[in-house]
């Protein structure tokens, strides 16, 4: 039995066939501030749309960090974490993402949009970015497991179809 | 130093970990709710529980290289684990396995049983009409809206504006909104007043809009009710849209809600359901791994504690087959085991207690046969002892000395059963055994024996030896060499033998003598001439014969004589060059002389010594009848730590016999003619005053082979 769950984890670490994948992550002055830009693909496996399609919300969040890069160590100024929930409603036939709000889209694709272009996050005010000095912007997708009904946690750490966060990435602004 | 470590009893540790696994089973099992607070970690409390059944298993690994090593090296009780311990195994995994099978089986059909294709296809249908009846709601209102929207067909817009509230309030809308074909808003109106604007359409609402020239949809608002927001266009010269808000009646919206929660859980749960199994199928094999392998390490704990106490009894017994009888084993436990290893304990401090009797006993016997053997050592007699097989079991160092031989030769006749001895050593065991086995009582018997280089003359006593119940059980003889106080005996008694034919013979020697010359003078002119010539003739064999009585007894007076030596340091090869000077004008007689001797040197009286090889030299030319060879051998030789110069002189003469060898050295024995028989007497008085030995070499088969040995300096 331990080495079908170790085979099976290793299986789950290896494959990567359904992760999300950040095309692209910046932060683009807006005013007063400086708002992180960020693209994604999201590429779901069967498995996590059956599941959405049986009203199984799903739960991403976004892990936003970022620091001034120091000869020594680097300066943290900023870190938090963006959840955001897919769900599908039987009765309304529609797909909704929720934040702060809950929005309402007729079909997957277009749920999905809404995650894959953000761009409204204040960062850090403008007026604090130096122009001599670099600063690294780090970004991940994570896939809250966690958030999942309770039979399905366990197998989904097995699962590479649950394999949804995006890797780590890296923006470094040049002086 | 003493070394102390705080050990935790083996009963409480094995609690603890049930305590600890059955709560985290425990824990576990709370958290597999998903109502639980405890959920939250259930992915957490699996990878423990994994975790600590591989531990549990590292343990075991453990466990079982550790026994197998001691069945490698078969350590005591390392068996005995085994068994146990494959047996508990054995009685633990199959009822559980068979438990473990059967609760699977039962689980997967309890979870199937709640789903099937009816109640699924039931719970569809229920959506679908609850679908169904508010999209006929949707469509009605949506009717009513475009009919509304026909009415106010190229009106202005203040006109519309006033129009509104009427409108809405004829439809039963919540809100109703007029916008531009900018998506302006023109007016609104909502049973809200405090409603500052209306809902707002998003973008996709506005691309279906102007694509189909109507919108509906179902909303959910602020309390989770629902709505309807209906959107169509009003036809015109310039086209404006007009929303409108419909409430669904709360009993139509809760129905609604509770089919679908309903409908949607059953879904969510159907979805589930392989993972539930899974999920079910995962716990239960944590459950049971984590039973079975914390069961079996601690039956491995269990059992090494049991086995402990005869592990220690086992070594104690090896200890104690080794001579180790000092070894206590520890009593771990009041129980049949403790019992046991105290009665242990008793029987080798017992045995203990009896084997340091038994080795004071024997240390006392042993003190005592080594004192017996040290008298035994130091006695100048031979003494031999018997077993009650007439086996050879103790000889003393004189026995070997009288018999000249060593330890080897007795061998024949001790139990060894090795070596090899001279033919006249067996003749004088076969004699002693002869009396040994014959005599049942104390005897003494004179055995002549011969394996030395001249017969020895020893004195045999023996005695058989009982037991205290009358058994035999050996024999004891005691020998002494009589030869040399025999032959001081002969040569004392020749001696005064000697003295007396000199002291009573040669006084009336003289007297004939000059009486024999008295007469042949006095009557020679008297008598006629045959009577003259007679009496001549006679009173010369007088003379002759008076004279060689003189001799004789000259002879007899010097054998008879003390010694008078006076000694001085002498070299005997020296002595004999300068004497064989003498004997080398005789043509016929060659002499030759072999040195293999290291010292020569001896501290003797020179006119005696010559006096020796005078005679032997002389015997030797007599022997020969005037011609022959004559060997000079010198050589060194050592008895009993001390040095000696041997001589040997070997002529090629008549040689000695045999039965006369005995009898050689003793006065008046001669095979000459006109010898006296004191010359060999002589030499062997003068060699055995200066501490030496002479004898007949017997093996010298050519002639005759006279040695003797004188001690030498340094």
């Amino acid at each position: 039995m331990l080495g079908l769950l170790f085979g099976l984890f290793f299986q789950a670490v290896i494959a990567n066939e359904f992760s999300t994948q950040i095309k692209s992550a910046k932060l683009q002055p807006y005013g007063q501030w400086h708002q992180l830009q960020i693209t994604t693909d999201f590429h779901l496996s069967p498995m996590a749309v059956e599941a959405l399609e049986s009203s199984i919300p799903l739960l991403w969040c976004l892990k936003v960090k970022f620091e001034r890069l120091g000869l020594v160590w680097n300066q943290n100024l900023f870190t938090k974490n963006y959840c955001y929930k897919v769900q599908y409603h039987a009765l309304l036939k529609t797909y909704s993402v929720s934040h702060k709000e809950t929005k309402y889209f007729h079909s997957l694709p277009s749920a999905l949009n809404t995650l894959s272009m953000i761009d409204h996050i204040k960062i850090i005010k403008s007026s604090k970015i130096k122009a001599d000095e670099n600063y690294r912007l780090q970004v991940k997708w994570q896939f809250d497991r966690e958030a999942l009904p309770l039979p399905l946690r366990p197998l989904s750490y097995l699962d590479p179809q649950w394999n949804l966060s995006s890797d780590w990435y890296l923006w470094t602004s040049e002086p | 130093m003493d070394k102390r470590t705080l050990k935790i009893p083996v009963n409480l540790f094995i609690i603890i970990l049930f305590g600890l696994i059955l709560s985290s089973l425990q824990l576990m099992s709370s958290a597999s709710q998903e109502t639980s607070y405890l959920s939250d970690i259930y992915s957490l409390l699996i990878l423990i529980n994994t975790l600590g059944s591989v531990a549990l298993l590292g343990l075991i690994g453990i466990n079982v290289y550790s026994l197998a090593r001691e069945l490698k090296k078969k350590e005591a009780g390392s068996r005995l684990t085994t068994r146990m311990v494959s047996l508990f195994v054995l009685l633990a995994l199959v009822p559980a396995s068979i438990v473990f099978y059967f609760s699977i089986q039962f689980l997967h059909q309890a979870i199937d049983s709640r789903f099937n294709v009816e109640i699924g296809e039931a719970m569809e249908d229920a959506l679908e009409l609850s679908q169904a009846s508010l999209d006929q709601q949707m469509r009605w209102h949506l009717k009513q809206t475009q009919r509304s929207a026909q009415e106010l067909d190229n009106q202005e817009e203040t006109i519309l504006a006033l129009k509104l509230g009427s409108l809405r309030e004829s439809l039963a809308a919540l809100e109703i909104t007029l916008f531009s074909k900018q998506a302006r808003i023109i007016a609104f109106s909502s049973v809200n007043t405090h409603d500052i604007l209306p809902t707002l359409p998003d973008e996709y609402v506005w691309i279906q809009l102007r694509q189909d020239k109507h919108y509906i949809r179902l909303n959910t608002n602020e309390n989770d009710g629902l709505n309807i927001q209906v959107l169509t266009l009003i036809t015109g010269d310039e086209p404006r849209y007009l929303q409108a808000i419909y409430p669904i009646p709360v009993r139509i919206s809760d129905l609604a809600d509770s089919i679908e929660f309903a409908s949607v859980r059953y879904q969510e749960m159907n979805f589930l359901r392989d993972s539930l199994k899974k999920s079910f199928l995962l716990a239960l094999l944590l459950v049971l791994l984590l039973s079975l392998l914390a069961a079996i390490w601690i039956a491995f704990v269990s059992i090494r504690h049991i086995i402990s106490p005869v592990k220690e009894l086992v070594k104690g017994t090896k200890a104690v087959a080794d001579g180790h009888y000092e070894q206590l084993l520890p009593v771990m436990a009041q129980d049949d085991l403790g019992f046991l290893v105290e009665s242990f304990n008793q029987m080798t401090q017992r045995i203990a207690h009896s084997r340091n009797i038994a080795r004071t006993a024997s240390l006392e016997v042993e003190q005592q046969r080594a004192y017996l053997e040290s008298i035994l050592e130091n006695v100048n007699a031979g003494v031999i002892s018997f077993d009650s097989d007439f086996k050879i079991r103790t000889s003393n160092e004189a026995a070997y000395r009288i018999l000249h031989c060593n330890q080897d030769c007795f061998s024949q006749y001790s139990k060894t059963q090795v070596g090899k001895q001279p033919t006249e050593l067996v003749v004088f065991f076969d004699t002693l055994l002869t009396l040994v086995k014959e005599n049942k009582t104390m005897w003494q018997q004179h055995i002549t024996f011969l394996g030395g280089s001249r017969p020895q003359e020893l004195l045999c006593r023996g005695k058989p030896l009982f037991s205290q119940k009358g058994v035999l059980v050996g024999a004891v003889v005691v020998f002494d060499d009589l030869t040399d106080l025999i032959q001081a005996q002969k040569n004392a008694a020749w001696g005064e033998v000697a003295r007396r034919l000199a002291h009573e013979i040669k006084n009336p020697l003289t007297p004939i003598q000059l009486a024999a010359e008295r007469l042949q003078h006095k009557l020679s002119n008297e008598l006629s001439a045959p009577s003259a010539i007679m009496l001549q003739k006679s009173t010369n064999t007088i003379v002759q014969q008076v004279e060689a009585m003189k001799r004789m007894v000259n002879d007899f007076s010097e054998y008879a004589r003390p010694a008078k030596k006076q000694t001085e340091v002498l070299d005997l090869q020296h002595l004999v060059q300068e004497l064989l000077v003498l004997y080398q004008t005789q043509e016929n007689i060659q002499i030759t002389l072999e040195n293999k001797a290291e010292n020569t040197w001896i501290q003797a009286d020179p006119v005696t010594i010559r006096q020796v090889l005078h005679n032997l030299l002389k015997n030797a030319q007599e022997a020969m009848k005037g011609k022959g060879l004559i060997e000079i051998k010198l050589a060194s030789v050592e008895h009993h730590n001390a040095h000696y110069v041997e001589l040997g002189i070997y002529d090629h003469g008549s040689g000695v016999n045999s039965d006369k060898i005995e009898t050689v050295f003793e006065p008046y024995v001669t095979s000459k003619v006109k010898g006296t028989g004191l010359g060999l007497a002589i030499v062997k008085k003068i060699i055995e005053e200066h501490g030496g030995m002479i004898w007949v070499d017997s093996h010298y088969k050519q002639g005759a082979g006279f040695i003797f040995q004188l001690p030498c300096l340094g």
